[in-house]
């Protein structure tokens, strides 16, 4: 692949272009090729970049933290550390866990074992999975907190959400499970008129970009599910 | 039933102009840099879409449809601004002059809006839909009424001029062979 195609190629895959099959082959090649790994977490940030420069009305927390973004080394690293290895570690190994569910193990590489699992779709099958994840990280004792954001609100809201009895047992089940919420995408939907309640044991957050920022830097892992 | 759907959809049509306007307003100040004149496209395109409401076929399809409204009023201001300019992929660049020109170079936030206001129009405005909007690029083809395969080149080059000219910011980054990995997986 030529250096444009690799651009325009990397275009796709950032601006969601991509079939599922080919974002698989995409990731999988970021897994083995750090230079379109860097690549790609090059322009995801410029995507960023951008989209911070023109924040919608009543956004400008978000601005000041872009600023302070790019002027922090730790939430420096910590972005790239999610763009990268957030995309470039964790996707094949989710992709894999689909395909051979019972063939994957987890292998810890430091002493932090810890993992943020990012939802923000209306897909209650996504939803699901993203609790089976949850509870087959908190068996090995690793440390995990469910965040949701936008439309991924509804796992957590009580009257949205399917899996309300499956979220307090697990709660119960294993304290280092936390279900957190982003206050900000509650707020938008309070202001449209929804009854935001949320599940008893669900926690909130003021941002989620920045509860993500924060775990990152903190030498936690990140699943988009 | 028929009379009260026709009411639900106007009100639904009420509710997604009114929750449009932001988005709009930010559209239209990303395309012109100022806020005064993105405030008035941005009028135009809610006055407008109130007129025409009856040519909305589907609430679905009202964000492409208001949003390619905005890119009229935008196209059409530029026209009287500048009769004789004819909207070429590459030539027309910006002519505005933005707070964001003189801009403190360690703000980041202006230094990335004043590089955008440098990208020639249609680029500037292709990048802004699929960045700011995430418009599909086979909807931001629909509100330019171009070719898909324009949206893609716009896209590329656009992206290739910000990495340019804001590749400083980038090289600050550590690479992702720094960053140590916490988990792996193995079968």
């Amino acid at each position: 692949m030529n250096k444009e195609n690799e651009h325009i190629r990397t275009n796709f895959y950032i601006d969601g272009e991509m079939d599922v099959d080919e974002v698989g082959e995409w990731v999988s090649e970021m897994h083995r090729d750090p230079s379109l790994r860097n690549e790609t977490a090059e322009a995801q940030a410029l995507k960023s970049l951008v989209r911070h420069a023109y924040p919608l009305e009543g956004e400008e927390k978000t601005l000041a933290w872009s600023n302070f973004f790019y002027h922090n080394r730790a939430f420096q690293a910590a972005a790239i550390a999610l763009f990268a290895f957030g995309l470039g570690a964790f996707l094949p190994m989710d992709m894999e866990t689909r395909s051979a569910p019972g063939d994957q193990v987890l292998v810890q590489s430091s002493d932090e074992q810890s993992v943020v699992i990012h939802i923000a779709e209306q897909d209650p099958a996504n939803w699901l999975s993203a609790l089976n994840k949850a509870e087959s990280l908190s068996q090995r004792n690793v440390k995990v907190n469910i965040l949701a954001n936008s439309d991924g609100l509804g796992l957590m809201r009580t009257n949205t959400s399917p899996y309300a009895n499956r979220v307090a047992q697990l709660a119960q089940k294993y304290p280092d499970l936390a279900f957190v919420a982003c206050a900000t995408g509650l707020a938008k939907l309070q202001r449209n008129g929804l009854d935001v309640k949320l599940l008893n044991d669900v926690k909130t957050t003021t941002s989620a970009i920045e509860h993500v920022a924060e775990k990152v830097s903190g030498g936690w892992r990140y699943l988009k599910i | 039933m028929k009379i009260i759907d026709l009411l639900c959809q106007n009100r639904q049509f009420h509710q997604s102009l009114e929750k449009s306007r932001p988005r709009l307003q930010r559209m239209a100040r990303s395309w012109c840099g100022d806020a005064t004149l993105a405030d008035d496209l941005s009028q135009e395109a809610l006055a407008r879409a109130l007129q025409h409401q009856g040519q909305l076929r589907s609430i679905e399809k009202f964000d492409a449809w208001i949003f390619t409204i905005l890119s009229n009023c935008w196209r059409e201001h530029l026209r009287r601004k500048r009769p004789n300019v004819e909207f070429h992929e590459e030539e027309h660049f910006s002519d505005f002059h933005t707070p964001e020109s003189s801009c403190n170079e360690r703000d980041v936030v202006a230094r990335v809006r004043h590089e955008v206001s440098r990208l020639p129009d249609l680029q500037r405005q292709t990048l802004t839909l699929v960045d700011l909007e995430e418009f599909s690029y086979a909807e931001a083809a629909q509100i330019l009424d171009v070719p898909i395969g324009t949206i893609m080149s716009r896209i590329h080059r656009a992206r290739s001029k910000l990495r340019s000219a804001l590749g400083d910011l980038q090289q600050e980054l550590p690479t992702p062979r720094e960053a140590p990995a916490y988990l792996r997986c193995v079968k």
